[in-house]
């Protein structure tokens, strides 16, 4: 094995889902390409970091809360009176629960599903300028260094919309 | 005596080539010089100085260019970009970078866009004026020296040094309204080969591409690209003389969709950005300062010559860019009434 492993098969080795040969030919691979290797290191560091934060977004109800709740359900599937029923249910035991997870609830809810506001980063208006200035005559569009080498954060993903058919107005002004 | 031996020397200067090219070949001189990397090969080193009103910036970078279309362009300053490279193909560019282990990967159909390059060609001669200047030697090569001036208000914006036999440029000086210097690009240690291998011009394995942005050929009809926008669109109602729209586009930003509007007089550009929605321009990664136009509490960054300038109004968030100074854009910012 010669040639650089791809993205695909080192994503497919770090999650132990190749054949053993093919597993044992890239870990060979591994041991003699130190930039396969470094490639290898990124890659499981890209993974572990999205591990993390996949478990830090992970909210767990307390401790012993579900275990409570099921509990209360056996007692009451006892065939109590209507009052009982109300009163079994209005007990601190039920009713601190249930409001923990109605807090937790309320809590969690925006963060679910409110859509953080968008923005754009300066970088990419930039960029942008500077790449129409292209077709400008001894622009600098080929000279200037891109906004997105030079600012700490990522590239905006950005994809052209396609404008109608043309004809030339240049001296229309929007 | 002294009259005779004058005439003698500039006989001389003229027959041995270092005269200036005379005014009616300057213009033949610029359109040469525009189309010359599509044939002309060559290795050298640029040095580039950006001055802004209250930053400059300099950078170095070692060039390789192998016509028609294949440039490498490795950073040797500012530190902060060491190691750093930009590899054009055509229409791609790849921006390699060696810090983050990252390849940002552009698109931009612009590039190859001959009758946006001849319109825009069309609207420098309208506005300026190219004048030769005696010739001068760059990185080693002799090169005629021509200066365009603007025709409305007599300033030289531009001096650019042209090699007399390649037609490349070798020089380039930009000049603000008042004469200052705004910027600066030189060649040296240029060498004209095409001998450079095409391990050269390839994109470095072991790096995680990132998909940049993919930007379509700009449309000349700037009215269909305003109504493409989906709002209301505004454009400015002052423009420094010589500006019209160029060209427009509409691109998905972030899912935003954003017109982009150029404005030039053929040297000079102007861009202005509009959005609508909860968007706003994150200058968080800039140095970034609030100015105060009318009634706007507006933001702007610079980068060397070129400045930022955003505000919003009406729910339109706008982003105008230029190198022009900022007292200039602040009063075509404030042209633009939604």
């Amino acid at each position: 094995m010669n040639q650089h492993l791809s993205q695909d098969r080192l994503i497919d080795y770090l999650h132990h889902a190749l054949a053993p040969e093919d597993d044992a030919a890239v870990y060979a691979h591994l041991q003699a390409c130190p930039e396969c290797s470094a490639a290898m290191r990124a890659e499981t560091a890209l993974t572990e970091a999205l591990q993390r934060e996949a478990a830090a977004e992970e909210r767990d109800l307390p401790a012993g809360v579900s275990a409570t709740i099921w509990a209360r359900v056996e007692e009451l599937s006892a065939t109590p009176s209507f009052a009982d029923r109300i009163r079994a249910w209005l007990r601190p035991a039920i009713l601190v629960p249930v409001a923990a997870v109605l807090v937790l609830g309320l809590f969690l809810a925006p963060q679910l599903f409110h859509r953080a506001p968008v923005s754009i980063d300066a970088a990419y208006y930039l960029d942008d300028h500077a790449a129409v200035n292209g077709t400008i005559p001894f622009g600098d569009a080929s000279e200037t260094i891109p906004a997105s080498l030079t600012s700490t954060g990522d590239p905006v993903n950005a994809s052209a919309v396609a404008v109608d058919p043309v004809t030339m107005t240049a001296d229309a002004a929007p | 005596m002294l009259l005779r031996s004058a005439v003698v020397a500039a006989a001389f200067l003229t027959v041995v080539g270092l005269a200036p090219a005379r005014a009616d070949d300057a213009t033949r001189l610029l359109r040469q010089a525009i189309s010359a990397p599509r044939t002309t090969s060559f290795v050298g080193e640029v040095q580039i100085l950006e001055i802004g009103e209250s930053q400059t910036q300099a950078s170095v970078y070692r060039i390789e260019h192998r016509a028609p279309d294949l440039t490498r362009r490795w950073y040797l300053a500012p530190q902060s970009l060491y190691g750093d490279s930009i590899l054009t193909h055509g229409e791609h560019r790849y921006s390699i970078d060696v810090q983050r282990n990252r390849v940002i990967v552009d698109e931009n159909d612009a590039i190859d866009d001959q009758v946006a390059m001849d319109d825009n060609f069309g609207l420098l001669t309208t506005n300026y004026r190219a004048e030769s200047a005696p010739n001068e030697n760059v990185a080693g090569q002799t090169c005629n020296v021509v200066m365009l001036v603007n025709k409305h208000t007599g300033q030289t914006v531009m001096r650019i040094w042209i090699d007399a036999k390649t037609h490349l440029v070798l020089q380039k000086e930009r000049y603000a309204g008042n004469g200052a210097l705004t910027s600066q690009t030189r060649f040296s240690n240029l060498r004209y080969t095409s001998a450079i291998p095409s391990q050269v011009f390839q994109v470095p394995t072991g790096f995680t591409q990132v998909q940049g942005s993919r930007r379509a050929q700009p449309s000349s009809d700037v009215n269909a690209a305003v109504k493409t926008a989906g709002f209301k669109a505004q454009g400015p109602r002052y423009l420094p003389e010589g500006f019209i729209p160029v060209t427009g586009d509409v691109t998905d930003v972030n899912g935003v969709r954003t017109l982009h509007l150029l404005y030039s007089d053929g040297i000079r550009t102007i861009s202005l950005f509009e959005n609508e929605k909860d968007v706003a321009v994150d200058l968080s990664h800039y140095t970034a300062k609030s100015v105060r136009f009318e009634s706007h509490e507006a933001q702007y960054v610079e980068q060397g010559p070129v400045t930022l300038l955003s505000w919003s109004e009406a729910g339109l968030h706008f982003a105008l860019v230029g190198e022009l100074s900022r007292a200039e854009l602040i009063k075509i910012a404030a042209s633009v009434v939604p």
